[in-house]
């Protein structure tokens, strides 16, 4: 099937997703399930089960697919362009240098920045691509990337930010500083997002659809700058275009999200040994995978968090099925890592 | 013959290290060109910069009439076929799809591969024999045969010029002398200018119609291939005592 039948892949990947969204919004933290679903759908319910199924879990299954939508395409994006399979925006910083940022609006207590603009996915921006920036100036070196710089820096720059946030925030007046504690350790939470939620949804359809137009020249540079320069690349531009893209994307999902891991390195991963790495279909694959694992994962946390006074975030479950993930790869492409 | 390449007075350095000084040679349509040298003697920047890969290098890279700065990556790219030395696959791409990659500076972002590219890409595979391998990965082959693939993916460029990086070194004596019969046919029967890295001295006497012996980033030498590789001008070169002996159109090397 590898690479052979894009229609049933996208067939498949759709199908997952139309499915995650069921199940995501007929499971929650309360009772409530299919048949109140149904009858809410055709409008003889009561207000409160209504208010459930449109206003709570509704915004919360849009906000986690909109999430993992953007974190997997960003994944697909690092890894191709830093030439390493590990690479994704929690491992590498960039989640981080997101976070930061968004953090510092946060702090100044800045909501939006004049025409409406909102302050924290605008600042969340900015951390991420100077994460990317610094990445870069660290593993590149003689225009080849060192694959264990580019992990190592990225460990480096979540322990920086972390120390940074915590200094940060503990200036901060008690009740803020819960509030940004709760949103960084990674929920999905509607009602903090607001009316963000449709400018990130838009910011990850744009940005994939810019980094569709490149999916030949991301398949190319994976095997090297200077490779793909002598097939036609301008490896320059590219780099340009997909860092942008692939930061925006991060500092939207990060903005509204916090720090979630893993998934950017485990959905491309799975879709690739089952679609071949093609990127023409691995990114619409990866923004269709990356929604119907995130819409599940929350289901997840949500139904277990029913006995529960509070809920744990959905980094908890991402963190506990990646986490050995990433572990796994690293010990069999280990010999390519270090020789990289 | 008209020069599809010519490089004048070219000259770099990786920081204090200088790599090539005023090296000036020239390829035309039709012939096959040998790039031979030491370890180190500055063949693959060489090519790098015939390439238009490196920048900040002295000297002058055209092609045919158009000096190489001029043109956007895309257009060297439709002339100028690449085989670098080795190249590591981060993915599992299949060798036919690592081929058709060859295509790249001939699609527009939103075409799709047409049947004359898969045509292109079969024949590519087939003259470096490499078609019984299209369904497999990089990491499943043979040094030859990724060789090999590369080979493929530069002829599914058209180009006019191919800029070899020892494409031998990994392969057996059947696939050697192939790839050099292939190479000689590419510059003879379809007017390709080739110039190719090597320390297949035999091999590249035998099909070469020209050579150019670096030394330490000069030119050492350059000619016939008679004339080039002569017992003392290759002890010198390489600071080996050799003595030449030319045997149906080949040399042997002694070493004393």
């Amino acid at each position: 099937m590898k690479g052979q039948r894009p229609i049933l892949a996208l067939v498949i990947c759709a199908s997952a997703v139309a499915i995650s969204f069921l199940v995501s919004w007929a499971y929650g933290s309360t009772g409530a399930s299919w048949g109140d679903l149904w009858q809410t759908l055709w409008g003889d319910t009561d207000l409160a089960t209504r208010e459930i199924f449109l206003r709570v879990r509704l915004p919360r299954v849009l906000l986690a697919a909109v999430v993992g939508a953007g974190l997997s395409v960003a994944g697909v994006a690092f890894q191709a362009l830093l030439r390493n399979p590990l690479a994704e925006p929690f491992l590498v910083g960039v989640s981080g240098g997101g976070v930061l940022g968004a953090t510092i609006a946060l702090g100044l207590g800045l909501e939006t920045i004049g025409l409406g603009l909102s302050a924290r996915p605008l600042f969340a921006f900015a951390g991420a691509l100077g994460s990317v920036a610094l990445i870069l100036w660290f593993a590149r070196v003689q225009g080849r990337l060192q694959n264990t710089t580019i992990l190592l820096t990225g460990v480096v720059l979540n322990a920086i930010y972390s120390a940074a946030i915590l200094f940060l925030t503990s200036f901060l007046p008690p009740e803020r500083f819960q509030a940004i504690m709760a949103w960084m350790r990674g929920t999905l939470v509607p009602r903090d997002s607001g009316e963000t939620l449709p400018l990130a949804a838009g910011l990850v359809l744009v940005g994939t659809a810019v980094l569709y137009r490149q999916a030949r020249s991301l398949d190319v540079v994976t095997f090297g700058e200077d490779s793909a320069r002598g097939l036609g690349v301008d490896t320059r531009r590219l780099r340009l275009v997909v860092l942008i893209v692939a930061s925006v994307i991060t500092g939207a999902v990060v903005a509204i999200s916090g720090l979630i891991g893993f998934v950017g390195l485990l959905v491309p991963h799975v879709l690739r040994s089952l679609f071949g790495p093609r990127h023409r279909l691995l990114l619409p694959t990866a923004l269709l995978g990356g929604a119907a694992f995130m819409m599940l994962a929350d289901t997840l946390v949500r139904v277990l968090s029913r006995p529960l006074t509070s809920e744990f975030p959905v980094s908890v479950v991402t963190a506990l099925v990646g986490g050995p993930f990433f572990l796994f790869l690293l010990r069999r492409e280990r010999r390519r890592l270090y020789w990289g | 013959m008209s020069v599809a390449l010519e490089l004048t007075g070219v000259g770099y350095a990786f920081g204090d290290r200088r790599v090539l000084s005023d090296v000036s040679l020239s390829v035309s349509a039709g012939e096959l060109v040998g790039l031979l040298g030491p370890n180190g003697a500055g063949k693959t920047t060489l090519l790098k910069i015939a390439d238009g890969l490196l920048s900040g290098h002295a000297g002058r890279v055209r092609l045919g009439e158009r000096p190489i700065r001029e043109l956007k990556r895309t257009e060297v790219a439709r002339r100028i076929g690449w085989v670098p030395q080795d190249i590591e696959a981060i993915f599992p791409y299949s060798v036919q799809e690592i081929v058709m990659m060859g295509r790249f500076a001939h699609l527009g972002p939103w075409d799709r591969e047409s049947e004359d590219d898969q045509a292109i890409v079969d024949r590519s595979l087939e003259a470096t024999d490499a078609t019984m391998f299209k369904d497999r990965y990089l990491g499943e082959l043979s040094g030859g045969e990724r060789q090999r693939v590369f080979l493929a993916r530069a002829l599914a460029q058209e180009p006019e010029i191919l800029l070899l990086d020892e494409p031998t070194s990994f392969l057996d004596l059947k696939h050697r002398l192939e790839i050099y019969r292939l190479l000689a046919s590419l510059a003879k029967d379809h007017g390709l200018a080739v110039l190719a890295a090597s320390h297949d001295l035999q091999l590249i006497a035998r099909f070469c119609d020209r050579l150019v012996l670096l030394k330490e980033g000069k030119v050492a030498a350059t000619g016939a291939p008679k004339d080039v590789l002569d017992s003392k001008v290759l002890s010198e070169v390489f600071e080996t005592p050799v003595e030449v002996e030319w045997r149906e159109g080949q040399p042997l090397l002694v070493w004393r």
